[in-house]
């Protein structure tokens, strides 16, 4: 059975997607911030991190957690998958290519905008081959 | 070659001027060596030597000095580029040219009977180039400068420390020589134009610069605003989209059963909220989409913007095959008719114009052909090229056989959130601003806009890009 770990400040979507998920067999932790979120990931070891960007302290919250899982070996292999109402192609101000020399790098595997459909969003988890 | 160079080193409008001067400076010289080398060369051959009497040699020695200078000059504005350099080593070399252009004109003017003839006043380019470069303080001190070298050879002539060079023969310059009153009156005319040139200038530079000062600023403040209103537009779209997104989340999580069991009708009702959901998702995107884009075409500001070249036929075609879910529910069936002439088997033609714009255009040509569809009904995508003014374009022609609009509504779709009464009576949940954001890109792209329609028999919109050239598969 695979953990999956929802950091996202907005309830309604932490209990949705659990609903989808348990149903499908995942363990599901959630956060509502993302203080210190290396403690968290590292206390839950989830095999999937769905990660919101935009918090309510920090626009850029979700980017700032993603650059700091991938700064610490211990974590850096967990996939993380950005979950955001904003779309990809807005000026968030970084870059989902490592190429990309005028935008800060977002280390994470894949990007899913809200709302999800239940199938595509199993079908995302399931593509990192956790299941 | 220059243009580029300074784009890509220095921004700063004035390291930008001054580069422009210091090459345009060194252009000029070039040209005045090339002109006068040819004109020494023809006077010498042509010239009656028993009425005038130049010193070739001179003239020669003043154009091979302005040569090995202007060489070094040319090499060291490359230098500029590379190494993007500031404000204070630019002014410097300026100050280092103007110098050796009075150097050079000191020779000539010596060579050329100093008062018999008016090349002195070649002082005052340079005077006017160290005006617009330098403090009034600075330009004013280089501009005496430049005055006191350049009348150096007429006062060591008087004085009889270097011989005389006279060559008209004529008597006024002995005149001069033997009157000092007229020697200091010439003097101070000489001086009395260049100081007047000087403060001339000044006065309109110091309230040029004020200008330039000022629209500098503006324009650091209206990129900081720019930056500004992209974070709050990101902010704003977040906290619309994020309550709409949650509850669509919830209908979807529901539709799905996975919150247990439920009847028809709460199914139908829950289709609904998510219809309506969508309307509104689709709406904030679009408003906040629009409104970017036009404040983009207000400002003109395709600085930012980067054109690509991008092959439309294989565009259309992934496309097509990326939104293949939009036709399936309607069973709708694309055809891609290609009309471009054939060039080459391996080339393609390609447009001009960037993915983003690009897909904002045929997201919305392509949903409004389908929206506004029959079941089972036909969409063709027509890629043709057009001859207009000097210039090719390749076109691409979405056509259906739709709803279609009223001719005498037709002026109208273009208008934010316009939409006909069939049109919203046939298809829900358009906002009325798919056509909009359709006309404001294809301004961005300099792109030729065109909608045909008759009711009830379809609608045909042409797009018709720049041509880019051709690419290799």
């Amino acid at each position: 059975m695979s953990k999956i770990m929802i950091i996202d400040d907005d309830r309604d979507i932490i209990d949705s997607i659990t609903m989808i998920l348990e149903a499908n067999d995942y363990t599901v932790v959630s956060k509502l911030d993302t203080e210190n979120i290396i403690d968290a990931v590292e206390s839950e070891n989830p095999d999937v991190i769905l990660l919101d960007i935009v918090f309510p302290e920090d626009a850029q919250a979700g980017f700032k957690a993603a650059r700091k899982i991938a700064s610490v070996d211990t974590i850096n292999h967990i996939p993380v998958l950005v979950l955001s109402a904003v779309n990809q192609l807005s000026n968030l101000g970084f870059s989902f290519t490592e190429n990309d020399i005028s935008h800060d790098f977002m280390p994470v595997k894949g990007f899913i905008e809200k709302p999800v459909k239940p199938d595509e969003l199993l079908a995302k988890i399931e593509s990192l081959s956790v299941h | 070659m220059l243009e580029e160079n300074i784009i890509h080193c220095i921004q700063d409008v004035h390291v930008k001027e001054l580069v422009k001067r210091l090459n345009w400076s060194v252009q000029i010289r070039w040209y005045y060596i090339g002109i006068s080398s040819f004109l020494i060369v023809l006077t010498f051959f042509v010239l009656d030597k028993n009425t005038i009497h130049l010193n070739f040699e001179y003239l020669l020695a003043a154009n091979i000095f302005l040569f090995f200078c202007n060489s070094i000059y040319q090499y060291q504005l490359r230098y500029t580029y590379n190494k993007c350099l500031g404000t204070f080593d630019l002014r410097f070399y300026l100050m280092i040219q103007i110098i050796t252009d009075y150097l050079a004109l000191t020779l000539v003017v010596y060579t050329l009977g100093s008062i018999e003839t008016p090349i002195i006043l070649m002082i005052i380019p340079n005077t006017i180039l160290a005006t617009l470069f330098f403090t009034s303080r600075q330009s004013l001190l280089l501009a005496l400068l430049g005055v006191f070298i350049v009348i150096s050879p007429l006062i060591l002539e008087f004085f009889n420390m270097i011989p005389t060079i006279s060559i008209i023969n004529s008597s006024y310059k002995m005149l001069v020589f033997s009157q000092p009153m007229i020697l200091l009156g010439y003097i101070f005319i000489l001086l009395s134009c260049v100081i007047f040139c000087w403060y001339l200038l000044c006065s309109i530079t110091s309230r040029l610069i004020k200008n330039e000062l000022g629209l500098e600023r503006s324009y650091q403040d209206m990129i900081k605003l720019d930056e500004e209103k992209t974070q709050a537009t990101l902010r704003s779209t977040h906290e619309l989209k994020a309550p709409l997104a949650a509850i669509k989340n919830y209908v979807y999580t529901m539709n799905e059963g996975y919150a247990g069991e439920i009847n028809d009708k709460v199914l139908k009702i829950m289709n609904r909220i998510g219809q309506r959901c969508d309307y509104l998702l689709n709406n904030v995107t679009d408003i906040i989409k629009l409104g970017n884009l036009k404040s983009y075409v207000v400002l003109d500001d395709k600085t930012n913007t980067q054109f690509h070249r991008i092959d439309i036929e294989k565009y259309i075609r992934e496309f097509i095959l990326k939104n293949e879910n939009l036709t399936c529910e309607k069973n709708i069936k694309i055809t891609i008719v290609n009309q471009l002439s054939a060039t080459n088997t391996n080339e393609n033609k390609c447009i001009l114009a960037n993915e983003e714009n690009l897909q904002l255009i045929f997201n919305n040509l392509l949903s409004n052909a389908i929206n506004y569809s029959h079941i089972d009904g036909e969409i063709n995508i027509i890629l043709n090229e057009k001859q207009a003014a000097n210039k090719k374009l390749l076109c691409v022609t979405i056509e259906d056989q739709g709803i279609g609009i009223d001719k005498i509504q037709i002026n109208k779709v273009f208008e934010e959130h316009y939409r006909t009464n069939h049109a919203a009576q046939f298809y829900e949940g358009g906002t009325g601003l798919g056509l909009s954001i359709v006309k404001v890109c294809s301004q961005i792209l300099d792109a030729e806009l065109q909608i045909e329609s008759s009711l009830n028999e379809g609608t045909r919109v042409s797009i018709c890009f720049k041509e880019g050239g051709h690419s290799h598969e």
